[in-house]
């Protein structure tokens, strides 16, 4: 780091704390996921009782960004960089307690009588353990490409969470013994599209990043705001 | 005013209808050099300054842009040596045009320097000085000049009952709301600001900052500043220069988060050398 100035510094300190919570996140996602696939309650608990510090990470890292806007007034990339990390904090904070909510459902199915996760499900947790990566690499690289595909697939986990509920009540109205099991696994289909939601908002606020553009809610208001 | 082209009486009949066409940008600059004997200071300047809006000139010391602000009322031509090329207009009028007379040009482009200063006179003559130089006797016109010039820069409250004492005993930023009303006082259209705020504490500069986005109302106004916050809070539009060359210019909130330029942000966020 030396060259740097002591705010750059300050700056490059926040990034690496970001990237430790967003580690903690994305091993949150993994570890809840393997979790439901192998219906097992240590890995589910592991989850739970690693959320706090996931919490703490999102308090520190946010008094430090405001912190430096307050002290060095940014601009430019570093006003769209301390802007874009408060954002992911918050997403990230997110995203770890859906983890936290996906292993509460584990550590109930957990107590049912074994029984193997439909497959879509699994499915679905791929593709939010693969979201939960891509974006984080996305904002590590600063590549729009990959975060930009991070918004497709999320359309695609979207498809599968109703195909999915689809599958749920077809088999519940058919079964009505497995309403109680069905019903954790549509709650835990949702917890994983909420993580592949929280996912394609880091993704968009590393194009933010990058390129100055918001395009969450299909771009710039126009006329949203303001005068009317 | 010298009356010996069309280009000068083009400019008086528009000092009688200013502001005609609004959407009209005030100043255009087409093809600018300009130089000090061999050193090329400015190169291929091209920029328009719009109406009523407040531009902020930023960039390194030595980048050109106290000389371009300075080539907007004439001042430069006071140092031997220089030469001009290319087109600056006001009004549609080049400034430049060997009719036009430098003393008109710099009563209608007013000029706040860096450091406040007032004449040795008293409050009242500071600012009444440039119409009596122009000719105004009437104490009565002079009296509503004064009071008008000191509401517009934010000082009348402060000093309406000691008018007649001097200029001198005022504190820093009051000197330079002074200052300004004196260039007020003689109904510019464009007033230019070279670092107004440099030698002043941080709630003069406030004070001014204000006067700054109120002032805009009436005049167009263009601010060479190095403090970037202070470009960001004030302006309108920004225009970076750098070794003598317009980089970048645009709307300060866009030259602010989202710079085209690789050169202006690493300006902006200290990233430069």
């Amino acid at each position: 780091m030396q060259g740097l100035s002591y705010f750059h510094r300050r700056m490059q300190e926040v990034k690496e704390d970001l990237l430790k919570m967003a580690g903690r996140a994305e091993e949150a996602v993994y570890t809840a996921t393997q979790a439901l696939v192998q219906r097992d309650q240590k890995l589910a608990q592991s989850v739970i009782q690693g959320d706090r510090r996931i919490d703490l990470m999102q308090n520190e890292i946010e008094e430090r960004c405001i912190s430096l806007l307050a002290t060095q007034q940014p601009v430019a990339v570093d006003l769209r960089f301390l802007s874009a990390v408060i954002k992911i904090t918050s997403f990230l904070e997110r995203m770890g307690d859906q983890a936290v909510n996906l292993a509460q459902r584990v550590e109930v199915l957990a107590e049912m009588s074994p029984s193997e996760t439909p497959a879509t499900l699994t499915q679905m947790g791929e593709i939010a353990r693969e979201m939960a990566k891509s974006c984080l690499d996305a904002f590590v690289a600063e590549d729009v490409a990959k975060a930009t595909a991070v918004l497709v697939r999320d359309d695609e986990l979207d498809h599968l969470c109703r195909t999915f509920l689809e599958e749920m009540i077809t088999w519940m109205t058919e079964e009505r013994r497995v309403i109680r099991r069905g019903v954790e696994y549509v709650l835990a289909s949702r917890h994983l599209e909420r993580i592949g939601d929280e996912a394609t908002n880091v993704a968009e606020e590393v194009v933010y990043l990058v390129e100055g553009r918001i395009i969450r809610h299909g771009g710039k208001p126009e006329t949203a705001v303001g005068p009317s | 005013m010298v009356k010996a082209s069309a280009a000068a009486q083009e400019m008086e009949q528009s000092l009688d209808h200013p502001g005609v066409q609004p959407e009209r940008p005030i100043i255009e600059v087409k093809g600018l050099n300009f130089y000090y004997g061999d050193f090329k200071a400015l190169t291929d300047i091209n920029m328009t300054i719009k109406r009523s809006k407040v531009t902020a000139l930023i960039g390194p010391s030595g980048c050109g842009k106290s000389t371009f602000l300075r080539l907007l009322n004439r001042m430069n031509e006071l140092i031997a040596g220089t030469r001009v090329e290319g087109e600056l207009l006001f009004e549609g009028i080049n400034l430049y045009d060997p009719h036009v007379d430098p003393v008109d040009v710099r009563r209608r482009v007013g000029m706040v320097f860096q450091k406040p200063n007032p004449f040795p006179k008293t409050i009242y003559n500071n600012v009444a000085y440039g119409p009596r130089l122009h000719g105004l006797k009437e104490a009565k016109n002079l009296d509503s000049i004064v009071e008008r010039s000191l509401k517009s820069a934010a000082l009348w409250d402060e000093v309406k009952d000691i008018l007649h004492q001097s200029a001198l005993g005022l504190s820093g930023g009051q000197q330079q709301r002074l200052c300004i009303a004196r260039a007020i006082a003689m109904s510019p259209e464009v007033l230019l600001m070279d670092e107004p705020t440099s030698a002043l504490d941080p709630i003069a500069t406030s004070r001014i900052e204000e006067l700054v986005k109120e002032l805009k109302q009436s005049y167009t106004v263009i601010i060479v500043t190095h403090n970037m916050q202070q470009a960001a809070r004030v302006s309108d539009e920004t225009a970076f220069f750098y070794m003598g060359r317009l980089v970048e210019m645009g709307a300060t909130e866009g030259i602010f988060t989202k710079p085209q330029k690789e050169q202006t942000e690493h300006y902006i966020t200290g990233r430069f050398g």
